[in-house]
């Protein structure tokens, strides 16, 4: 059984300079750090220019290091810092880069990260675009465009964090500085961008956004029965989990034929939310394991499976053997079945009130009781 | 010379047709209307059906007192009036389940002859109309006619076996037989209509128009029947039956049946016991498929007697001290006995009396007997003629007259002598006891074309085509005439308008 929780998550995009690092593979650096590794996280130039120069002079070393302290891979104390030992780990370095960015951006609480993608864009783009506010207050053309404003705090709030980004680089970045004034975009006919989260009942899950940038992304941290219990809300209290498989208990009228013979059924939950994650959008749960809410339906539901399994003329001995093929299919219950000359009087009552016709599984049982001479005909 | 040879001669023959045999044929019996006789009003068990339906009335009062179960055994069903009765009692928690033939086109059937193309359509009809209410089950030798009520319970126990399928005309009409049944012999019945339902049926009708195959029990076996005698796909106990019968007993056969086979086992007996100067009395219908043995067992000295869709079956022995008989469903036919799915039973003293009762009345009273090998002279009227397997209905007439027109003579004096070339025989439709041919002889005459030649006598010559003729006109020019002829080379002729 799987919950597929699916939504449009909502971007914005914005026109920003900004200060980054950006994750790049660097031998020579790396090479550095992990000397520095071995020498308890500590490193000199003569270490480095012995081990690693062949020699060279120490001003050649101490260039290094003061190259790694810019980088904040050593400390003052040319100690390892927690970012040196990560891109040890990560076997890259946040080489960094300035520059005006194209952002893309979501506070969807689904997502992990606020900012999703950036692609830079040439300097004097901005430029002109300010001067172009200075010079265009009215036009409304520009308006339209983008206009130069504060950017939010939820934006600014990146500084000095590390972002994977699920755009068409992919690439990690740490936010040094995101100058406060920058550009909101409005971009229209932009590809839409969709969420779905797959929550599977053995505790699998699955999340990925598609479209506009594909990515598989780590889940957010919610469980398949959180989700689950959320979605049936009032009928949560007929979740039976004292039982393997889990079912959900429903009164024999409530079901149809199918979800009777299968005891499986589907539900639709036309507006699903979870607490902390919105809404998403109307989903269908397919094969629920569903079982009898009482004992009046555990014994109902077991004389429609008992109808249905009366494929041929049965005569005492079959019809004992199909009650208790039966009777294995709700264990959990004390199942009271008719015997024969019961259930064809029950039929009888049903039907021929009704004047209809009366089904095949009604003379296989009712023929074998009434032609029986003697009852000396068996199987 | 007479006088007539001056005048048109009226003569005629007589052909006697009498001592003519026919081999066989059909003769009308001065009886009453046979419909408008019955012998046996539900006085007893035994019975035979008439106009008013009491047999039908009888079978439905049963199954309105149907408490458990109803069991139906027939070839054919179209009586609304049974089955709306069967249909009521459903509704009641009576369960119905019928035993019938599907009558497929292509089957062939000893009862073929009977089934028109509208009972065939009406019991297909009628039998998707039912399905699903009450169990059908079928196969196209299920030829028994039954109905069994109750047959679990000691109270409500009734059945009736009959000679008739459940349809309208047969259970209307006269020429069948009833018998009704208690306690054992329901019981039996019984027992083979569960031994069919189990064994014997090839499809069942659970929905309207689906016949789906049946799953036979192939382990089930019919006990042994100490009162009903029956025919099986395992077992021919009613042939045995009809067997012993008629070999175990002496006195007077009488032997009714819808069917018979030539050259089959029981007729081959039948026939023996004819030979044998035993008294049989053979009660059928006229049907051609049969007319063959029938006609053996008249030639043999059988009585034959005929009705028109006369179907009981049953055989009657009797002699002035003691009398035996059956009622059974089968024709006595290998279709009947040997493959069929039949049922008999054999009737003991009340129920004998009254089984006599209704042969005899048939006895003396169907309309038509079979008679071989009769001069025509001995019969007059209307008679159903055999021949090429046809019954052809024709008319033995006292006299036919065939006129054979105007014959001229050649001479005068072949007046009297003149006959036709030929005596033509009758038409294919024409029977009688004589025929009378009548013709009329005219004098010679004086061809058309003839030319009037010269001649030194005072009376005319002619001449045509190298003939010469001489012509009178009336008698007293006659001596002349006979004396110019034979030197002239001439004939004598007449004028025949002043004859006129």
């Amino acid at each position: 059984m799987k919950i597929n929780l699916q939504r449009k998550i909502d971007i914005e995009i914005f026109k920003a300079i900004i200060d980054l690092g950006r994750n790049t593979a660097r031998d020579d650096i790396i090479s550095i750090l992990m000397l520095s590794k071995e020498n308890e996280s500590h490193i000199t130039a003569e270490a480095i220019c012995n081990e690693l120069l062949g020699g060279r002079p120490l001003s050649m070393g101490n260039l290094l290091i003061q190259r790694c302290m810019n980088l904040e891979l050593f400390d003052e104390k040319f100690n390892l810092t927690e970012l040196g030992n990560s891109s040890i780990e990560s076997q890259q370095v946040f080489l960094p880069e300035r520059g005006l960015y194209r952002i893309i951006c979501t506070q969807d609480p689904l997502l992990p990260e606020k900012l999703l993608d950036i692609e830079p864009l040439a300097v004097d783009t901005l430029k002109s675009d300010i001067q172009s506010e200075k010079n265009n207050r009215n036009d409304k053309e520009n308006q339209e465009k983008g206009k130069i404003e504060f950017l939010p705090d939820w934006i600014l709030e990146l500084e000095g964090k590390i972002v994977n980004l699920i755009g068409s680089s992919k690439d990690q970045i740490k936010v040094n500085k995101i100058e406060k004034k920058g550009e909101y975009q409005i971009e229209e006919n932009m590809e839409q961008l969709k969420a779905q989260l797959v929550l599977e009942d053995n505790g699998a899950a699955n999340f990925s956004v598609s479209d506009l940038f594909t990515e598989k992304l780590k889940p957010p941290s919610i469980s398949f029965d959180e989700v689950w219990k959320n979605l049936l809300g009032s009928k949560a209290s007929d979740w039976d989990e004292s039982i393997t498989p889990n079912k959900l208990r429903f009164r024999f009228e409530e079901l149809t034929e199918k979800e009777l013979n299968t005891f499986l059924k589907n539900i639709k939950f036309s507006n699903p939310s979870i607490p902390n994650y919105d809404n998403f959008e109307e989903t269908l749960v397919k094969d629920i394991p569903i079982g009898p809410k009482s004992q009046e339906d555990a014994n109902k539901w077991a004389k429609h499976h008992l109808l249905h399994a009366i494929e041929s003329y049965s005569f005492h001995k079959t019809y004992i053997q199909l009650v208790k093929k039966i009777k294995l299919k709700l264990p959990e219950f004390n199942l009271n079945l008719p015997s024969e000359e019961e259930l064809t009087l029950d039929l009888r009552n049903n039907f021929l009130k009704k004047q209809e016709r009366m089904p095949a599984y009604y003379w296989f049982i009712q023929a074998p009781l009434d032609l029986n001479p003697g009852g000396r005909l068996v199987e | 010379m007479s006088d007539s040879s001056f005048k048109r001669l009226k003569k005629f023959q007589i052909k006697n047709l009498r001592k003519e045999i026919i081999k066989c044929c059909l003769i009308y019996r001065d009886v009453p209307e046979f419909d408008k006789i019955n012998s046996n009003k539900f006085s007893q068990n035994v019975f035979e059906t008439e106009s008013s339906g009491a047999l039908l009335k009888q079978m439905i009062d049963a199954i309105e007192r149907a408490e458990d179960i109803i069991c139906v055994s027939t070839f054919l069903i179209n009586e609304r009036s049974l089955t709306d009765a069967m249909l009521n009692a459903t509704s009641r928690g009576v369960r119905v389940y019928i035993l019938t033939s599907e009558l497929n086109i292509e089957s062939e059937s000893e009862d073929d002859d009977e089934i028109s193309q509208k009972n065939r359509e009406e019991h297909l009809k009628l039998l998707d109309e039912i399905a699903g209410k009450i169990l059908v089950r079928t196969a196209n030798h299920f030829h028994s006619k039954f109905l069994i009520i109750d047959p679990n319970t000691y109270d409500n126990s009734i059945g009736f076996l009959l000679t008739a399928n459940l349809k309208n005309k047969a259970l209307f009409g006269n020429g069948e037989i009833g018998i009704i049944l208690r306690g054992a012999a329901v019981y039996e019945l019984y027992e083979q209509f569960c031994y069919g339902f189990w064994k014997e049926s090839e499809h069942e009708l659970l929905e309207p128009g689906r016949l789906r195959d049946v799953i036979r029990k192939s382990h089930i076996q019919l006990p042994e029947l100490f009162t009903i005698s029956y025919t099986t796909n395992e077992t021919t106990k009613l042939k045995q039956e009809i067997i012993s019968l008629i070999t175990n007993s002496i006195g007077e056969l009488i032997i009714s049946s819808f069917g018979f086979e030539e050259d089959y086992e029981i007729t081959n007996l039948i026939l023996n016991e004819i030979r044998n100067d035993r008294r049989v009395i053979i009660l059928a219908p006229n049907r051609p498929k049969i007319m063959n043995t029938l006609k053996r067992f008249r030639e043999e000295g059988a009585e034959v007697l005929i009705r028109e869709y006369h179907h009981a079956k049953a055989i009657l022995v009797k002699t002035n001290e003691y009398k035996e008989g059956l009622i059974f469903t089968a024709n006595l036919t290998s279709e009947g006995l040997e493959n069929g799915f039949e049922s008999g039973i054999k009737v003991y003293k009340e129920d004998t009396l009254e089984l006599e009762k209704i042969l005899l009345n048939w006895y003396q009273n169907f309309p038509l007997i079979l008679k071989v090998n009769v001069n025509v002279g001995d019969i007059l009227g209307k008679i159903l003629f055999f021949e090429n397997y046809n019954l052809i209905e024709k008319e033995i007439k006292p006299t036919i007259i065939k006129n054979l027109g105007e014959i001229q003579a050649e001479s005068i004096y072949d007046m009297e002598s003149t006959e036709p070339l030929n005596f033509p025989e009758l038409d294919s439709d024409e029977i009688c006891h004589e025929i009378r041919y009548e013709w009329t002889v005219i004098p010679p005459i004086l061809p058309k074309d003839a030319k009037k030649i010269k001649n030194d006598s005072e009376l005319p010559f002619f001449e045509w085509k190298r003939q010469k003729f001489i012509l009178i006109t009336n008698k007293s020019e006659l001596k002349t005439a006979e004396e110019l002829a034979p030197k002239n080379k001439a004939k004598i002729v007449v004028d025949y308008k002043k004859i006129l």
